[in-house]
């Protein structure tokens, strides 16, 4: 937008970047499995869910404290607390985020296995409830309900056509951030397999195929919504089932990347053409 | 403002949580947030959570992940060599978390003065992976362990693997583990002889 470009060439060029480096990560997902082992054995994996987590806490304790917007400037209001005002790491605020984390405990100590299974939304949901009907030192509530009353009843979000273009000098980063995405895809993947009860074990034989088939679905060159991961996990007697599933869901994959590819590889050959 | 996705990290906490890995509750999960993707109000009652009571819940997620990559890290024998990996990465990716302005200033690399839009970027780029902590965590590693040569397996004698086990077992059970920690070492020294 600093170079006379509207919001929407602005975006349809970010597109274009990202249609260009997730080729690069695509790649990844074509390594065999013997070599992506080597790459990427677990202990290494770990170390990288180890790190993913150990910096999210910091994100999440600035939240906490009253969000990440006044973390940095302790004399500035908070805009993310609805109507209150107060400054970072205000007593309301510690108090509202030890409200959820206690609630948290007290249904681990006293729920029903079922209330336990669900403990991180009863606490949040009776975090909320308590933010709604309570109000900080000044009076101002914590939600603003007027999103909620402005929000249209029904959106439809994909009917918009962005023009697609192409921004070189992020061209660099984006690829340094595929790069990290791939480790994270990595990690995530092995800790989704650690705690679904998987042996460890087990991801050298197996894991490897989930990790191409994750990088080669989350790489999609394609922006989309928001996805959860969809890995399915089931205890150690699917583990036959798993196996020939992950040959079909890799082998599948891969030739609808393909497809998809080629719309971004034209795009790149446009690009060479157009370098004098 | 949709960008490319990518994994969600806080799910791994969630599925350890929750003990549900099940890809139905996924679809389950898909169906609910599609609906509050078209029902506008849905959308907009969750975007109003307050910061805190949310930053009380996914700190407590965060860590979770934080556990399960110690839980995968030593879920078999470290030997010398990635133990000596483990540590070098981890004191750049903890390092940096931890004082996250250590690249991140213009003492370091001064990205702001550049002129050359390609060059800026460059710059920026540098300094983005060297201030994410576990971008840089784990290419230095990921380095190290295609460069150092792997280790032949330790021949680890029996005497040790021996009185390493007792040590556990006794150690809980029996207050005089030492006495039967001597026997053992008595024991091992008559296997050997």
């Amino acid at each position: 937008m600093a170079e006379g470009k509207s919001f929407d060439e602005a975006y349809g060029s970010l597109m274009g970047v990202f249609m260009v480096g997730a080729i690069f990560q695509s790649m990844f997902s074509f390594i065999p499995p013997r070599f992506l082992r080597r790459i990427f054995p677990s202990w290494l994996a770990g170390l990288g869910v180890f790190l993913i987590g150990v910096s999210l806490v910091g994100v999440g304790v600035q939240s906490w404290g009253g969000g990440g917007d006044c973390a940095g400037n302790l004399t500035a209001a908070c805009s993310q607390v609805g109507d209150s005002k107060l400054p970072f790491g205000s007593p309301e605020y510690i108090g509202l985020g030890f409200l959820v984390m206690s609630t948290n405990v007290l249904v681990e100590l006293f729920g029903s296995p079922f209330m336990r299974s669900c403990s991180v939304a009863i606490a949040l949901l009776f975090g909320y409830f308590i933010a709604s009907v309570t109000a900080d030192r000044n009076g101002d509530s914590y939600v603003e309900l007027s999103p909620v009353k402005a929000a249209d009843p029904i959106v439809f979000l994909w009917v918009k056509r962005f023009p697609i273009g192409f921004y070189t000098p992020a061209l660099l980063p984006t690829r340094i951030a595929y790069v990290v995405s791939t480790i994270e895809t990595n990690g995530d993947t092995t800790g989704t397999f650690a705690e679904t009860q998987l042996l460890i074990e087990f991801y050298d034989k197996q894991c490897s195929f989930l990790t191409q088939s994750a990088l080669a679905c989350f790489s999609q060159p394609l922006p989309r919504p928001p996805v959860t991961f969809p890995i399915h996990l089931k205890p150690a007697r699917n583990l036959m089932r798993l196996f020939r599933e992950g040959y079909w869901v890799t082998l599948s994959i891969h030739s609808s990347q393909l497809l998809v590819w080629s719309c971004p590889a034209l795009l790149f050959l446009r690009i060479l053409e157009s370098f004098p | 403002m949709v960008l490319p996705s990518t994994t969600l990290s806080q799910n791994i906490g969630i599925i350890s949580l929750t003990k549900v890995a099940s890809r139905k509750a996924g679809y389950a999960c898909a169906i609910w947030m599609f609906l509050y993707g078209i029902f506008g109000k849905f959308g907009a009652f969750f975007t109003v959570i307050p910061q805190p009571v949310l930053g009380g819940m996914s700190t407590f997620l965060f860590c979770n992940i934080a556990v399960s990559g110690i839980k995968v890290m030593t879920s078999h024998k470290v030997n010398r060599r990635e133990r000596f990996i483990l540590a070098i990465s981890g004191s750049f990716g903890i390092g940096t978390i931890t004082v996250p302005q250590w690249f991140n200033n213009t003492n370091f690399l001064n990205c702001p003065v550049i002129e050359s839009p390609a060059a800026r970027g460059v710059c920026d780029a540098v300094v983005l992976t060297l201030s994410t902590g576990y971008a840089v965590g784990c290419l230095v590693a990921l380095i190290l362990n295609a460069v150092l040569p792997a280790e032949e397996d330790e021949e680890i004698p029996v005497h040790d693997v021996v009185v390493d086990e007792t040590h556990k077992l006794t150690m809980d059970a029996d207050p005089t583990h030492k006495v039967s920690l001597a026997e053992n070492d008595a024991e091992n020294e008559e296997l050997k002889a």
